[in-house]
């Protein structure tokens, strides 16, 4: 039976890359994307249906579309790629969104929510095991609120597995997600000459293809894997490596003056890193891919290495303008 | 030599590698390749900046000069050029180190060897009995008194296993967190091979077969004071046995002895130890006094006892996991049996300096 699908934030990299891959589906019998603006690949499947989280009554018109098109599966991606600036409104649209997206799943009783979450939710601590399971518990970093909604958005999906046990409720963690063509959080902090690094600190870092996490995501979405999974790329590399393999200039700086350097510099909008996310930079939080692995048969295609190589050598292809910047 | 000439003889072969495409008549390009070729050799040839004798050869020449004259002298000869293709071959370099899961970088540990090696073979002497008991190969548990201040006790099981066993087993130690918090140490420590204590790490261990070394005292034993030594703390909560039930490894009790001695603990300062995230300040006979000269152990004589495993065929396959009693019981023979060993060897020591 072709799915009904369903998804929130079809500007976002993988809302797009969603509805990319499910208009070629035959799989697929309709796609409802949700977003403040009109998707930007969708053809003949794609309904768009204007919703805005931060409105408090958009559980009710998210639930009586959801309703009225019989959705069997909801695609949470509405979940901000950058810290925003502006915390208290990324709050409403991350956590309480989330919240609404839930409560609009339970009462539509769609058959299965999916949510694109990362593996930051674990929270970068000197603590941690050289790979974190999906058991671990999410501690997150508290001063980071871009991180600590995350863990919010995790927190609501578990409320909607508790309250609402039919429903299949699948978490897939991405760890640090870069390619030749999704731009997030992790790609701006590596695309400039020189990188911000922590002086004495070499956590080891791993990353995922962009194709891997849409196939991830895809294969969530069509067949059903109940609970958390880690998708990440084989292989850990040492940041220094990371910053060396993409030719670039670490810049050292000790914790101590990074992290209120950070924040001033965020706070003049100056930078992308908050102050609280250099815990990142400090202590290892690579996640285990052994669930993934024998659970959801899931292998993605690129290392942590290969991920990494594909998006710097698009940065050096990278032309001045591109197409879609240039087009009204 | 013209183009035509080298067109015409057969090119030696050491040129047909340099420019595998010399059909063509054009040359105007061959010359291009020609001069790419010599560059690219010259690249390969000069990536050192100066080599000792150029700086002898330097030096010599400037001898007699002022030295204000010499120093211009020196400077003007620099040669930005090779600094300038070093530096640009460092920045387009794309080698990363080869690593495993943990971290561990061999190319890293290699020159810092034989320098435990120096400290194992002559400077502690270490004599270690009943390698026999850790076998070639597969996972093993060694568990061993902590003790001397400073972890140099790890070191010496590390060095005694990789220089004295015959399959020079390398071993991997499990530390304590508050590494990972301090710059560099953490850094350093991961790519030595150590990995953070805790379960699931010593478990991977466990199962990729290595030999693991633990310390389940923990701070609470290389932390305890002079008067108190050769006597063993509590064996944490157990770790160490329901590692060894779960992954099936055989438990190997350590005893060293010599490293109390090397660094005895006085005193503790634990007010300024805890704002730093340390969790404790030591204070030996020369420690703080000496600045960084106290971290010098006392070349004391050291011994490292491998006993034979503990025997835990009498209980089931993950009986030891569910029964917390006789996990505790067996945890207790664990130090005992360590405690044994440390006993028979300090009775027959008659001195501290030469065993």
């Amino acid at each position: 039976m072709p799915l009904r699908i369903a998804l929130t934030g079809c500007r976002t990299f993988f809302g797009d890359a969603l509805i990319r891959s499910l208009e070629d589906d035959p799989r697929c019998e309709h796609i409802v994307a949700f977003d403040i603006r009109p998707p930007l690949s969708g053809r003949t499947k794609t309904r768009f249906s204007r919703l805005d989280l931060t409105d408090p009554s958009s559980d009710e018109q998210m639930a009586a579309v959801l309703e009225a098109e019989q959705i069997d599966v909801l695609v949470h991606t509405a979940l901000l790629a950058y810290p925003s600036h502006s915390s208290s409104w990324a709050h409403e649209l991350e956590a309480i969104g989330s919240l609404y997206v839930m409560n609009a799943a339970a009462s539509a009783k769609v058959r299965k929510v999916v949510l694109t979450s990362s593996t930051a939710v674990y929270g970068a601590h000197a603590s941690n095991p050289a790979f974190l399971s999906e058991d671990h518990p999410l501690q997150g970093v508290k001063a980071s609120r871009w991180v600590m909604d995350r863990v919010a958005v995790e927190k609501e999906l578990a409320r909607l597995k508790r309250d609402c046990p039919q429903i299949v409720t699948t978490s897939l963690r991405f760890c640090m997600t870069v390619g030749p063509t999704i731009r997030n959080f992790y790609t701006k902090l590596l695309t400039p000459q020189f990188v911000p690094a922590v002086l004495g600190y070499d956590p080891l870092m791993q990353y995922l293809h962009e194709d891997d996490a849409i196939a991830a995501l895809l294969k969530a979405v069509h067949e059903d894997f109940s609970g958390a999974y880690n998708i990440v790329g084989a292989g850990t590399l040492y940041y220094s490596d990371v910053i060396r393999l993409g030719g670039k200039i670490g810049l050292p700086v000790p914790h101590f003056l990074g992290y209120p350097a950070a924040d001033a510099l965020f706070n003049l909008q100056l930078s992308v890193v908050p102050g609280s996310f250099l815990n990142y930079f400090r202590y290892s939080w690579a996640a285990d891919g052994k669930k993934m692995h024998d659970k959801m048969g899931f292998l993605p295609q690129f290392t942590s290495r290969g991920a990494l190589l594909s998006f710097f050598d698009s940065l050096q292809r990278r032309p001045v303008s591109l197409s879609s910047e240039v087009a009204p | 030599m013209t183009a035509k000439d080298t067109a015409s003889q057969p090119p030696p072969d050491a040129e047909k590698s340099l420019s595998p495409d010399t059909g063509h008549r054009d040359a105007q390009l061959e010359r291009l390749i020609s001069k790419r070729a010599v560059s690219h050799n010259e690249f390969e040839a000069k990536t050192d900046i100066l080599s000792l004798d150029e700086v002898l050869q330097a030096l010599n020449e400037v001898a007699g000069l002022p030295p204000i004259k010499a120093l211009t002298t020196l400077l003007s000869r620099l040669p930005f050029s090779r600094i300038q293709a070093l530096v640009q071959r460092a920045l387009t370099s794309r080698k990363v180190r080869v690593i495993d899961e943990f971290g561990f970088d061999q190319k890293f540990l290699e020159p810092l060897e034989p320098i435990a090696k120096w400290f194992h073979d002559n400077y502690f002497r270490v004599e270690s009995r009943g390698l026999e008991n850790v076998a070639d190969s597969g996972r093993v548990l060694l568990v061993a008194n902590h003790s001397g201040t400073l972890p140099y006790d790890g070191a010496m099981v590390v060095a005694a296993l990789r220089f004295q066993h015959p399959a020079q087993r390398r071993v991997r130690v499990l530390v304590e967190d508050f590494i990972y918090h301090w710059p560099f140490m953490g850094m350093f420590m991961s790519r030595v091979g150590a990995v953070r204590a805790c379960q699931e790490n010593a478990l991977r261990l466990l199962e990729n077969d290595e030999a693991t070394l633990v310390f389940p005292e923990g701070v609470k034993g290389i932390g305890k004071l002079f008067s108190k030594r050769y006597r063993l703390q509590r064996f944490g909560r157990g770790g160490a046995v329901r590692l060894a039930a779960a992954s099936n490894a055989p438990m190997v009790p350590v005893a060293i002895v010599g490293a109390e001695e090397s660094m005895p603990l006085l005193s503790k300062v634990s007010w300024l130890a805890r704002p730093l995230g340390l969790p404790y300040i030591p204070v030996t006979p020369i420690l703080p006094w000496l600045g960084p000269l106290g971290l010098i152990p006392f070349p004391t004589k050291w011994t490292i006892d491998f006993g034979p495993p503990i025997d835990l065929s009498m209980y089931a396959p993950g009986e030891l996991l569910k029964d917390r009693v006789a996990l505790n019981r067996v945890n207790e023979e664990l130090r005992a049996a360590v405690q044994a060993l440390i006993d028979v060897r300090l009775a027959s020591r008659k001195s501290v300096l030469f065993g």
